[in-house]
């Protein structure tokens, strides 16, 4: 990972792992997809062709289903991405003030990314967290319900806290509200190795 | 009740096949259903929402493409319901759609105009301003997008996916957002794209080369084939202005299926070259001057008489080439051999290739009769590069449930939907056959009912085979011995199986053992004969079947020359010997040559930069070399003649599956350039003989008459769908796969060692 756009041979033995736990080999396309965000922070085209490659699928499948899933990057963002709840309560709550201290505080606007490649800005149709309305997302971690002082709180917290991991990363405060870090199971040996109708290159010679 | 299930359709009563859908269904009643999304030869998904049918006891509307028939369905496509439906998407297509008909390709031919004529409201309550895209986007060089006007029927993408099988388009985004593309940077690239032109149901993807040329109303179309490759798909040529503007599937399932590959597509240009020849020449001294039909063909015909006179016939070489139609290949195998008295006369420039001992040498089966194989050996074979549409079916097939056995070290584009792909070290072709041979006898799968009544010479087999051990095998070709077992029991037991191979890879000396053991396969398992179980040895070239069954190479059978008072005349003053393609090369290199006849055929255009040959050229008494664009051969030549492409003239081509089809003329060929059968024709009778064809079918009634396999065939009977030779002689209808018939004569194994067996 020498330009930072390619994969460590950690990440690609991994992914190289998953192809084996499905009974079709490419579904390991979107965790692919997924672990290569975890070690870039985003999804450049040289990293989707690599998980394209591994997986052994046309690189266009692999851009088709980044283009798809909102919380793929094909652009760099920040080390953290705080997405803004704008669905119906947390617009009711009042997600347009907190995009409004947003760009008080870090000067930027939704889509945006502050010039200490520390923040970005985005928003969200629906968390599907109205208890915590007005809510935003914090790479994988929930935060809300907002108000300024939370937000100052927050920010604070992601300039001085090490623990805060990168974009689809492990979450840091051990809240309790962040998404699991992909929990892949070991291969079924019902499945795979059995099946020839994909074989890869050099396969069927050893 | 079978099979069938009654269903009424706007009042209509049909029994139709269970499990069929319902716009199919309505198809059979007389019953239109508007579709975009749905396409007969792709898996409906229900997209476009334009199928709507109201169903006695369903709620509502269902879309008819998803839905299938049961047995006394009432279905109504007329309902109130169905009408308001249909009315309103089409008002959400056409929210976003522009209304840019009068300048886009599609407008007079488009699904999305013909059926909001047919099925769309008055007016749209749309006001708002419609979508604006940077148009168009160059997907390839061949085909554009215009994404404002695409309505995401997906059929493009379906297509590349379930029928090419690749991924070289594909959708992008979501929701609103979603668009037909290729990753950034990356081209269209797959060699069957064309065929997304003319699935799109409105003016989206279109063509870089048609793009603004015509409007479908000032167009003139006319049958024809594609004479790219030896499948022969059929085409519609639309031609304007006295030019081919673009090339149109014609379908024919039994040939092509519906679809065309880009080089068949997209390669007519050479048709509508300026450069094209249009005037006879004649040498004078240093440089070519035109001249009258007359006068070149005078010309042609002493140099030809001066050679003969004082150097004898011998010297005297036709070539052909074998994309020429079957009338042009009779008459110029006539002119050499009963005219001009040589049988220096071929259709190739290579070594002929070893090939199977059965005859006739010719594919044993048909294309659609592979859909049919349960198994499918391809041996040394790339239909991609060579018969790109037969990939297709190859494809098609493996979808419909056959296991694929890829042989072949290169990984072809068939490798990744084989079931094995075996991948035996360059060389190794005929241990591996051999070896597949061997298993078969020693694991006890031979077919015996069919060995024992159909065939001979299983016990010299037995011995030849004895050694090809898998272990043996395996270390020599590099394929484990558990694959080879596979392969082998998959030929055996899932039958019924055919065999596929390139015919030409009997020119490689482990290829030719390769072929001959192909044909071992093929007898010892019984699959040969039946639908699914054939032979497939694949021609390359548009009509070298038919060169092939018309005996246009030496030392072979050759048809009889005709007595005048009809029928046979038997072979007398045919000459013996002869040399081939590859042989009188030589014979030109070594100055042995002193005419040469060239039939759309150019040695040097063909071969790699040869001083030799260029000399031998040059120091012919006599070069004629007849063609359709200049070349570099022409620069040598004492008479120029112009012949006529494919789409202006009649004649046939016979394809890889022994399927004779016709031409048909789309437009008169340029200036006075003439059908080669005519130029044959009248250089024949220059020579002074009473050669009396009047029109192209006079020719290939002659080749009826007096070739035993084109028995039977007229014009009439080949029509727009083309006949496979040979017909059944009792029903005049046609007779299938070969070797169908027990017959008398046994289908021998393999009779001599591999080395001895070159024919040629």
């Amino acid at each position: 990972m020498s330009d930072g756009l390619r994969l460590s041979a950690k990440t690609r033995a991994e992914i190289e792992r998953l192809t084996t736990v499905y009974p079709v080999r490419r579904s390991a396309l979107l965790p692919g997809l997924r672990l290569a965000q975890r070690e870039i922070g985003w999804l450049p085209r040289e990293a989707m062709d690599e998980v394209a490659e591994i997986v052994g699928v046309d690189p266009n499948a692999c851009y088709a289903l980044a283009t798809f899933y909102d919380l793929f990057y094909r652009e760099p963002v920040g080390k953290y991405v705080i997405g803004v709840c704008e669905g119906l309560a947390c617009h009711l709550g009042g997600s347009g003030r907190v995009l409004g201290w947003l760009k008080e505080r870090l000067g930027i606007g939704p889509g945006e990314t502050t010039a200490d490649g520390l923040f970005t800005v985005r928003t969200f149709e629906c968390l599907a967290a109205c208890d915590r309305a007005p809510c935003a997302l914090v790479n994988d971690e929930y935060v809300g319900p907002l108000d300024e002082a939370r937000l100052d709180e927050l920010l604070r917290e992601l300039r001085s806290h090490p623990n805060w991991s990168r974009v689809s990363g492990v979450g840091g405060r051990g809240s309790g509200a962040s998404i699991p870090d992909p929990q892949y199971p070991t291969p079924d040996p019902r499945h795979s190795t059995t099946d020839t109708r994909h074989p890869a290159p050099g396969e069927g010679r050893s | 009740m079978d099979n069938l299930a009654t269903v009424t359709i706007d009042g209509r009563v049909v029994k139709v096949p269970r499990g069929m859908n319902l716009v199919e269904a309505a198809r059979l009643a007389g019953v239109e259903i508007p579709v975009f999304c749905y396409h007969s030869k792709l898996k409906p998904v229900g997209a476009c929402r334009m199928c709507y049918v109201a169903i006695e006891k369903v709620p509502g509307v269902v879309t008819a493409c998803t839905t299938t028939v049961t047995d006394g369905m009432v279905v109504n496509t007329k309902d109130p319901r169905v009408v308001k439906a249909q009315q309103g998407v089409l008002e959400f297509l056409l929210a976003n759609h522009p209304l840019d008909c009068p300048v886009c390709d599609r407008g007079g031919e488009c699904p999305l105009q013909n059926n909001t004529f047919g099925y769309g409201g008055p007016v749209s309550r749309y006001v708002e301003p419609k979508r604006h895209f940077a148009k168009p986007i160059p997907l390839s060089r061949r085909i554009l997008l215009d994404r404002e006007r695409c309505i995401l029927c997906y059929r493009c993408v379906r297509f590349q996916k379930e029928i090419a099988g690749d991924e070289t388009l594909t959708v992008i985004n979501r929701g609103a957002r979603v668009e037909i593309a290729t990753l950034p940077g990356r081209e269209f690239d797959s060699p069957f794209s064309g065929n997304t032109i003319e699935l799109c149901p409105v003016g989206a993807l279109t063509s870089a080369l048609y793009r603004f040329k015509a409007r479908p109303w000032d167009i003139r179309s006319s049958p024809s084939l594609c004479d790219q490759c030896s499948v022969g798909c059929n085409v519609r040529v639309d031609t304007r202005n006295r030019q081919i503007v673009r090339l149109l599937s014609r379908e024919n399932a039994a040939v092509d299926d519906g679809w065309l590959c880009d080089r068949g597509r997209f390669g007519y240009e050479f048709a509508n070259h300026p450069d094209r020849l249009t005037q006879p020449q004649v040498r004078e001294g240093t440089r070519l001057r035109a001249a009258e039909w007359e006068e070149a063909l005078y010309q042609a015909a002493q140099g030809l008489r001066q050679v003969v006179s004082q150097r004898g016939p011998g010297t005297v070489g036709v070539l052909v080439s074998p994309r020429l139609a079957n009338e042009d290949l009779y008459l110029a195998q006539r002119l050499a051999r009963a005219v001009i008295g040589t049988s220096n006369l071929d259709y190739r420039l290579t070594p002929h290739p070893t090939v199977s001992p059965l005859r006739p040498d010719a594919a044993s089966g048909s294309i659609v009769g592979l859909e049919k194989a349960r198994t499918i050996l391809i041996l040394g074979a790339d239909p991609l590069n060579h018969q790109p549409v037969l990939d297709l079916r190859l494809k098609k097939a493996a979808s419909l449930g056959a296991r694929l056995i890829v042989v072949d070290e290169k990984q072809t584009d068939l490798a990744a939907f084989a079931r094995l792909w075996l991948r035996p070290r360059s060389g190794s072709l005929d241990t591996l056959a051999r070896g597949l041979v061997h298993l078969i006898l020693a694991n006890g799968q031979v077919n015996q009912e069919f060995v024992d009544r159909r065939t001979e010479g299983i016990d010299a087999l037995r011995a030849r085979v004895a050694d090809d051990t898998p272990e043996r095998v395996a270390a020599s070709t590099g394929v484990p011995a558990p694959l080879l077992e596979q392969a082998a029991t998959l030929l055996a037991t899932n039958g019924p199986a055919s065999i596929v191979y390139d015919r030409d890879l009997g020119a490689s000396d482990d290829g030719a053992a390769a072929v001959l053991a192909a044909t071992d396969l093929a007898l010892l398992t019984g699959n040969i004969g039946r639908d699914g179980a054939g032979l497939y040895p694949l021609v390359r070239a548009a009509n070298e079947q038919g060169a092939l069954d018309l005996g246009l190479m030496p030392r072979r059978p050759s048809p009889p020359t005709p007595s005048p008072t009809g029928g046979e005349g038997g072979h007398a003053g045919c000459p013996a010997g002869g040399m081939t393609g590859a042989e009188m090369l030589d014979a030109l290199r070594a100055g042995q040559l002193k005419a040469l006849y060239l039939l759309g055929v150019d040695p040097l255009r063909e071969l790699p930069d040869d001083r030799a040959l260029r000399d031998g050229l040059t120091g012919l008494t006599t070069l004629i070399v007849q063609d359709i664009l200049p070349g570099p051969a022409q620069e040598l030549a004492t008479v120029v003649l112009p012949g006529a492409a494919f789409h202006e003239r009649e004649g046939t081509l016979t394809n890889l599956e022994r399927r004779v089809q016709r031409l048909w003329p789309a437009l008169k060929p340029p200036g006075k350039a003439r059908p080669d059968w005519q130029i044959i024709h009248d250089l024949a009778r220059a020579l002074g003989t009473s050669f009396d064809y009047a029109q192209a079918s006079d020719v290939f009634a002659e080749i009826a008459s007096v070739v035993p396999t084109y028995r039977g065939l007229t014009y009439g009977k080949v029509g727009l769908k083309g006949v496979q030779w040979p017909l059944d002689v009792a029903s005049g209808q046609e007779a299938g796969s070969l070797y169908e018939d027990p017959g008398d004569t046994r289908l021998a194994f393999t009779p001599v060692a591999p080395s001895t067996a070159r024919i040629v």
